[in-house]
């Protein structure tokens, strides 16, 4: 009987509790007389720079008047503000999901970052997903996903089958209310020139795309709207009249 | 938030997750038949029924208790981080000096650099003279401490196990007591040896108005309800008697889940059963 036997024989009391071996280590205390090991002196030597109250060195990462580390290798480039990273996903990945049962996909209720976030098929969404073809071949069951970006060789892979691949663009706000699946919001159109170009091809599966619109069951009122709109660039004419020819 | 999530998508899809994690304990499938090698053997330990009467005259009762809460294995170290995270949340952490800067005085300095033949000073405040500020001196700080919420668990487990099998834990089937003069509960406790060192725990929302009159006054008793329990309350207090709703409600907080006692199988009637021991709290 596991009440009967007992491997202290003293009772626990307030008084004899103790931390676990080894689980606490002594504060390193300077200056506190001979017998501590760090009086006087408290570890320092005697005088010179590194003696000094403050920090020793006249400024940090100096190394005494050799070029310093930071300073030997040139300066390079600069960091792109508008610079997107798509969290990857492959065909062979989601097909494994959907047979563990932990993804499913309907033309009603397609794959979205929010299910591939909860499922554990991908980590943190970052700028969006960009669904890959690695191991095209594995993928069995049509998948309908809608990824903020998609390789050519996936949408391939995905359409022989008899799934569908939609692009929507997210800014981060979308982004953000499509993993928390609030509704109450509009997500945004793209405003960036080279993301309407982009959203607007079916060639990327852009949801803005005129074939996109007619095929896609989810299409909202607004796209629709949206997609004659930003399209609208491709018939206009211009008063070429008077402009010479270069 | 996530996890929660996580664990709703999962398992609302029709088919079988096959994948299994080491560290989870295996969860009995109730659709299978159940072969001897699948049952776990998961054991419950009792402990004798209390009650305010002492030995009555009915037979006796045994409670049993889920032993992932009750039958823990000790860890002692558990239990001092507990003790010492309680404590330091206690600690008012008011002491408080002046720094050189606060200490009140003028800037000035008080004698020239040079020429006194004694050392030189600043002004009145500087730590050196007598009367100014302290160096270093406390200041009003906050002693308290984090403490993953799962080694508290674990903490409350190891407690509640530690007073079982020191024979320090009862059980009774609700605290309440018939009157409110506290001269009728003092001689009850008196006789039943709980007069001193006795912490009641009741899993109801409050203590039960006639028990908290009847013991406010008796020095070496509380009541206390299920939600304000800490590990160092269940550590200090002598004995700890809870009613059947505080070892729910313990259960509930505290269990693995493998082992779901319902209210019918709380109390067994048959003490004489081979599995149960009669272990009373002793005074």
């Amino acid at each position: 009987m596991s009440s009967v036997f007992r491997s202290k024989t003293a009772r626990i009391t307030l008084s004899n509790l103790s931390p676990g071996p080894n689980s606490q280590h002594a504060q390193k205390r300077l200056g506190r007389g001979q017998g501590s090991g760090r009086g006087g002196t408290s570890g320092r030597g005697h005088k010179g720079q590194k003696a000094r109250a403050g920090n020793g060195k006249p400024k940090a990462g100096f190394e005494g008047g050799q070029t310093p580390i930071t300073k030997r290798f040139p300066k390079k480039g600069f960091v792109n503000p508008n610079r997107k990273v798509y969290a990857p996903v492959n065909l062979d990945r989601i097909q494994y999901w959907i047979d563990q049962g932990r993804l499913q996909s309907s033309p009603e209720n397609p794959i979205t970052a929010r299910e591939l976030l909860l499922s554990g098929c991908i980590h943190n969404v970052h700028d969006g997903i960009k669904l890959l073809g690695d191991n095209a071949p594995y993928l069995k069951t049509p998948i309908h996903i809608t990824p903020s970006r998609a390789s050519q060789s996936a949408i391939k892979a995905v359409e022989s089958i008899g799934g569908s691949v939609f692009c929507q663009y997210y800014n981060p706000l979308a982004l953000r209310d499509c993993v928390k699946s609030r509704e109450d919001r509009i997500s945004a159109a793209p405003t960036r020139r080279t993301d309407i170009l982009w959203y607007t091809n079916w060639h990327n599966r852009g949801y803005l795309s005129p074939e996109a619109i007619a095929k896609n069951p989810k299409v909202e009122e607004r796209w629709k709207e949206l997609s004659k709109q930003l399209l609208s660039f491709k018939d206009q004419t211009f008063d070429t009249k008077g402009i010479k020819k270069m | 938030m996530f996890s929660a999530l996580r664990k709703s998508v999962a398992g609302s899809s029709q088919a079988i997750c096959r994948r299994r994690m080491a560290t989870i304990a295996p969860t009995l499938d109730q659709s299978k038949p159940t072969t001897s090698q699948s049952k776990l053997a998961i054991r419950k330990v009792y402990v004798t029924m209390s009650s305010f009467t002492g030995k009555s005259n009915s037979a006796k009762k045994a409670v049993a208790l889920d032993p992932t809460v009750f039958d823990h294995p000790i860890r002692r170290d558990i239990l001092h981080l507990c003790v010492v995270h309680h404590l330091d949340s206690l600690r008012q952490g008011t002491a408080s000096t002046k720094t050189r800067a606060e200490v009140a005085g003028s800037r000035r300095k008080i004698r020239p650099q040079k020429g006194t033949g004694r050392a030189r000073l600043g002004d009145r405040q500087s730590p050196m003279l007598r009367g100014g500020g302290v160096a270093f001196g406390p200041k009003p700080r906050d002693f308290s401490t984090k403490l993953n919420r799962k080694v508290i668990q674990m903490g409350m487990r190891v407690a509640l196990t530690m007073k079982l099998r020191e024979q320090r834990l009862g059980v009774l089937q609700r605290i309440n007591w018939w009157s409110h003069k506290t001269a009728t509960l003092n001689s009850r406790l008196s006789g039943l040896g709980w007069r001193t060192g006795t912490l009641f725990v009741t899993g109801e929302s409050e203590v039960p108005a006639r028990m908290r009159l009847a013991s406010k006054n008796l020095r070496g008793i509380e009541c206390r309800t299920v939600a304000d329990l800490v590990v160092y309350d269940i550590v200090k207090w002598r004995r700890v008697i809870l009613d059947l709703a505080a070892v729910d409600a313990l259960e509930r907080a505290l269990g693995k889940g493998l082992l779901g006692i319902s209210d019918s199988e709380r109390v067994v009637s048959d003490v004489t059963h081979s599995c149960v021991e009669e272990v009373e709290p002793s005074a």
